[in-house]
């Protein structure tokens, strides 16, 4: 069964379905690493006719292990859950040999991926949430949508993300999502040995730089925005601790970015957005502020709440925005039991690796100064 | 003895006018050359022009290449981009004897995926960054195994496997900006199907090729349409310097100033252009943002309590782990596929 859809279309039965009766799988788009694995799929998924035309929305497909692809109903009126319903009496029907296979190796590893899809032993991951942000006119923030899609993009971009149940809007209007790495030792060097209230410390260059030319972007969406290492123009960014006590140090983060290039420095590629005018130019001005909580008993970081704001100008989807927007981005500890290959970080998947022709080697990824 | 490396054969025809060195390039990278320049002319004739255009920048430029990069690499950006100036020569011909033939293959009128890509492919291919275009073309135009074309380009097997998995869905990306929607999967699959065994040069086509390009382009010894694709490329090239040396990353002027990823290399080592325009307001946004406002705008930037509800399913993002998964417990696997950017991703991993 296949079927192109928006997101939030199944609703809470049809996501519990999916996670008590499916096998959920979310491919990672970095590839798969290993030859047979990146093999498997293209044959699994390349013999489908109907995959043709999939690249507009968010397709779903349902099959066995062994690759058959399984037919339902999810297209009929008797709705989506019901679908799956019809999807799972079809894969019950299969034989034993369709339904169970046998799987075979991965094939050869891909050092480069693994490289980049490793998370570091010990290490802190922290959510990276962005979006722009429009004013509430009592001193505060709602997050911003129309800004995406009407404001100052051309008629054709209002149709196209406009378009398709819904799907395009909630894609480009939701936060988008992107994970920090920090190693054990980076985390740890935040904190300090022997803390006394008003010690500051400077965040170390690698981590600071990092936050700045590989979080501090506008990722909505796949067609730049990515900054050229020399885009960074000023940045500091700094702990200070403000209370100790036996149990645990609070400590205050802040800083401040001033990002601005040229478009081609961090590699527009034009041939993805025509419409582009010849001269673009991007910028960010942002204060950096937030809090760490350390619990000493735990040894461990307990809170790290960032924010970002400031004001943006630059490729926002496909298009430009010449007026600044105020854009904000928020780190957060990641405390979920997720397992790693949940929580990779972006500037090292797919097509970031492709586009962003200032960071292709994912060790410029631990330190950005190289 | 191990055969010498392109730039070394070049800089022996360049040094002593050695026609046997040149032949030596000619029949290495012919084939592909020559296949880039069918599938963008689909005239043999006009083809046969572009492929002996192509070389000739070669003996002409090959003095200021610079070393780095891979030679075959830059022929075959020479080759789709003197391949298409001749085919739009073409149709400014037959525009003004009237003859109202359009070159351009309509995506929707044509049923077949490889109708459909193959006018395009190669002018999507030259704007991919090397380290994926070289290994689709390897092993899809070139028809090399996944093994041959690792060993060609000096990499591991699985990185070639994972490049060539990248590169075709960056490749989709950019021929579904053309109109020609095909998926990454379907894309290996019709590429697969029409990978060509190497094409055949003739032994004429190269002497012929590699003795002009030793007599410098005499006349009489090439054609008046070859000349004026060597002049015209000539020309291009000449640009791209130009605009090169204003430190403006002409990026997408792939022929220019080395051609393709020498030109980017060349490029890269400049000073970048300050921006002009970029003055953002002083004070704004960022002044809002403080120990009072922190919660406030963080509460704005995560997602509301109807968004990203798909992220309480607990999805695995290992094809393998999936299957293994299924298999033991018995169960379908439901696949949530993306479109292969951060936006469109159900985990934000793109």
């Amino acid at each position: 069964m296949f079927r192109r859809t928006g997101w939030n279309e199944l609703g809470e039965k049809g996501f519990a379905l999916i996670s008590e009766k499916f096998i959920p799988y979310a491919p990672f788009w970095g590839g798969h690493g290993y030859s047979n694995v990146d093999a498997w799929w293209g044959k699994t998924y390349g013999d489908h006719r109907f995959m043709e035309g999939a690249f507009e929305g968010t397709p779903w497909f349902m099959h066995t292990s062994e690759g058959t692809m399984i037919k339902g109903t999810a297209w009929g009126q008797k709705g989506l859950v019901a679908g799956l319903e019809d999807v799972l009496k079809a894969y019950r029907a299969l034989p034993e040999n369709k339904r169970r296979a046998v799987v075979g190796d991965r094939g050869t590893a891909d050092p480069e991926w693994k490289a980049a899809s490793t998370f570091p032993p010990g290490g802190l991951a922290l959510n990276v949430w962005t979006r722009p942000l429009k004013r509430d006119g009592k001193g505060g923030f709602l997050p911003q949508i129309e800004e995406l899609i009407g404001h100052g993009a051309p008629p054709e971009a209002e149709r196209e993300f406009g378009a398709n149940d819904g799907f395009a809007i909630h894609g480009y209007s939701s936060p988008q999502r992107d994970t920090l790495w920090l190693t054990e030792a980076e985390w740890k060097s935040l904190v300090p040995a022997n803390p006394e209230k008003g010690q500051s410390i400077d965040v170390p260059e690698p981590v600071r730089l990092r936050i700045f030319l590989l979080y501090l972007y506008n990722n909505s969406g796949m067609y730049g925005g990515f900054w050229a290492k020399s885009a960074l123009r000023t940045g500091e960014l700094k702990v200070t601790v403000e209370d100790v006590t036996p149990q645990a140090i609070r400590m205050r983060v802040d800083g401040s970015a001033l990002l601005r290039m040229r478009a081609e420095d961090g590699h527009l590629d034009r041939g993805l957005q025509p419409k582009l005018p010849d001269k673009l130019d991007m910028g960010y001005d942002c204060r950096l502020y937030g809090r760490i909580h350390y619990d000493r008993e735990k040894k461990a970081i307990t809170r790290f709440d960032m924010a970002a704001l400031g004001d943006f100008r630059g490729i926002w989807c496909r298009y430009y925005k010449a007026k600044p927007v105020p854009v904000a981005f928020a780190f957060e500890l990641d405390a979920r039991a997720l397992p790693p290959e949940r929580r990779p970080m972006m500037p090292f998947g797919m097509f970031a690796t492709m586009i962003n022709t200032s960071f292709t080697d994912v060790r410029d990824y631990w330190d950005p100064r190289k | 003895m191990s055969p010498l490396a392109d730039w070394d054969l070049l800089d022996l025809f360049l040094a002593r006018k050695d026609q046997a060195a040149f032949s030596e390039l000619v029949r290495r990278h012919g084939p592909r050359v020559l296949g880039a320049c069918r599938r963008v002319l689909r005239d043999a004739d006009r083809a046969q022009d572009a492929f002996q255009a192509t070389f000739l920048l070669l003996a002409r430029k090959g003095a200021s290449l610079r070393r780095t990069g891979r030679m075959d690499s830059w022929l075959y950006n020479v080759a789709v981009h003197v391949s298409l100036d001749a085919k739009k020569s073409a149709m400014r011909r037959r525009m003004h004897e009237r003859e109202a033939i359009s070159e351009r293959t309509r995506p929707d009128a044509d049923p077949e995926a490889w109708e459909r890509l193959r006018p395009i492919l190669d002018e999507e291919l030259v704007h991919l960054p090397d380290r994926y275009r070289q290994p689709l073309i390897s092993c899809y135009l070139d028809g090399k195994t996944v093994e041959q074309a690792a060993e060609d380009l000096g990499c591991p097997v699985g990185t070639l496997a994972t490049r060539l998995f990248r590169g075709r869905e960056l490749l989709r990306t950019r021929l579904v900006q053309r109109g020609a929607a095909v998926t990454g999967a379907a894309l290996g699959v019709v590429l697969a199907a029409h990978a060509v065994p190497a094409v055949k040069l003739s032994s004429a086509l190269v002497a012929w090729t590699s003795q002009a390009a030793a007599e410098g382009m005499a006349v009489g010894i090439v054609s008046a349409q070859v000349g004026a694709l060597v002049n015209g490329g000539m020309k291009a090239m000449m640009i791209a310097k130009a605009k090169a040396v204003s430190a403006i990353a002409a990026v997408g002027i792939v022929v220019g100033g080395g051609g393709g990823a020498l030109a980017v290399h060349a490029l890269k080592g400049q000073e970048p252009a300050k921006p002009t325009v970029v003055e953002t307001a002083r004070g704004g946004s960022k002044d809002e943002l403080s120990a009072k406002t922190l919660e406030g705008v963080l509460r704005a930037v995560k997602p509301q309590a109807d968004e990203w509800l798909w992220l309480k399913v607990p999805w695995i993002t290992d094809l393998w782990t999936a299957r293994q998964k299924a298999s033991e417990e018995d169960k379908p696997i439901f696949y949530f596929g993306t479109g292969g950017a951060g936006f469109n991703d159900p985990l934000g991993v793109c």
